[in-house]
């Protein structure tokens, strides 16, 4: 009795197996196309209620995924925004270079000290790039200050913002001329004094260095007129600049190879032994 | 009465295959799932003829096949595991069983299922990946086993 229900079983299970196997074997086949739509249906039927919670976390991790991302992108957005300021500061520097007729020696700021009453900046060359005490630094945006020390591979300069910079100049577009300094009261501001009053000067106009006291070349920016003063007691104007350099942001400049004319020199020293 | 009891056991399996289709196919561990269908017919392994499960067996095989288009598959290996494994389980039924024997006993059936799935969904151009298919094969039989572990855990605190 056992045998034969061991054969029935086993009969069951062979014709099972060989169906099971038939549909898979025409599972693409056109008999099953309507079979399998309706299947499809009945799934997409139980599957319903559930959606709802799939979907929802989904969702919650799309956001995370979009979150990450998004600090992502920030991240290369302040990176590009970097890059380019970096790329609009050396495009700057490189037309300077072009437009110069000046030889330039490129230089970078390796140390920076502008806080302190004896603000100073060093840079990534000294003698042995020819740069000598007394040559102007300057950058795209015009004139930064000047040498004071030398060593072999670095040099120390005076930036503008130091109360014992001076340097000769003059408002673009008029013969009034002046001594630029640092009033020790902005970080920016500088003050064009000994400008006659009679000369009218406007806030906008240009200053520029002079070229006459023969430690600058003429022409050089140094900042932008934003207010006049007339003196007090005396009969000149007191005219505020804003500087156009930027020392705070500064990481690249120039050294002007500008050497004071040596016979000038000489009449301003024959001149002195004079008096 | 006999035939009461087997739409019982075949609504039973209907809501098997529900929860099978919409809950577990979901929870995925490495992308294998556990296999709520196969515990039913190890359970019914211990009560019923083998006749009676290897129906059961096609049947729900088909049905669940039919819901995830998988045409055959879960059919056949269902069904051969069936065949294999009713006469032990049929025979041990009546001793007492504590945790790990059941995720034994479920472990070595689901081996021998997804061996039996993967190698025709090997032959039927189903599944490409090798290691992919190994780790499926595993895991899946891993997580069936504790699955059915705690449903016999469940079912004895009853």
């Amino acid at each position: 009795m056992r045998k034969i229900d061991d054969i029935k079983d086993y009969l069951i299970a062979a014709i099972i197996l060989i169906l099971a196997v038939s549909l898979m074997v025409n599972r693409h086949d056109g008999s099953l196309q309507n079979t399998r739509k309706i299947s499809i249906t009945a799934l997409s039927f139980l599957e319903q209620p559930l959606s709802n919670i799939r979907i929802y976390r989904q969702a919650i991790s799309t956001n995370t995924y979009l979150h990450r991302q998004n600090i992502l992108l920030q991240d290369q957005l302040s990176r590009l925004r970097s890059v380019e300021q970096q790329n609009q500061v050396l495009r700057s520097l490189l037309n300077l270079r072009e437009q110069s007729d000046l030889p330039l020696i490129p230089v970078q700021i390796v140390a920076k000290n502008l806080i302190s009453v004896n603000s100073f900046l060093t840079v990534s060359a000294g003698e042995t790039s020819g740069i000598r005490v007394g040559m102007p630094v300057i950058n795209s945006d015009g004139l930064v200050g000047t040498v004071i020390l030398t060593s072999n591979n670095y040099a120390q300069v005076l930036p503008y913002n130091n109360s014992v910079f001076r340097v000769s100049a003059q408002v673009e577009g008029s013969r009034a001329y002046g001594i630029v300094s640092w009033p020790d009261n902005s970080t920016q501001e500088l003050v064009l004094q000994f400008v006659p009053e009679t000369i009218e000067v406007i806030p906008g106009q240009s200053v520029l260095t002079s070229g006459f006291t023969n430690y600058y070349p003429a022409g050089i920016p140094i900042g932008e007129v934003t207010r006049v003063e007339p003196g007090s007691g005396v009969d000149t104007q007191t005219i505020y600049l804003n500087a156009f350099t930027d020392l705070y942001s500064l990481s690249e400049a120039f050294i002007i190879e500008f050497a004071p004319d040596t016979t000038v020199n000489n009449l301003i020293e024959e001149q002195s032994n004079l008096f | 009465m006999i035939r009461s009891e087997n739409i019982r056991i075949f609504l039973a399996g209907l809501g098997v295959i529900a929860v099978q289709v919409m809950l577990l196919r979901h929870l995925q561990i490495f992308g294998a799932e556990p296999d709520l269908i196969l515990i039913f017919l190890l359970w019914l392994c211990k009560s019923k003829s083998r006749t009676t499960v290897l129906l059961y067996a096609a049947g729900l095989g088909l049905m669940h096949d039919a819901l995830i288009d998988l045409w055959g598959i879960h059919m056949f290996s269902k069904t051969l595991m069936v065949l294999i494994l009713h006469s032990y389980l049929n025979r041990i039924s009546k001793n007492k069983f504590i945790f790990w024997q059941v995720v034994l006993i479920v472990f070595i059936a689901a081996i021998i299922h997804n061996i039996t799935f993967f190698s025709v969904t090997v032959y039927s151009d189903l599944y490409t990946s090798g290691p992919q298919l190994i780790m499926r094969l595993l895991i899946g039989s891993v997580y069936s086993a504790i699955l059915g572990g705690f449903l016999h855990m469940v079912k004895e605190d009853k």
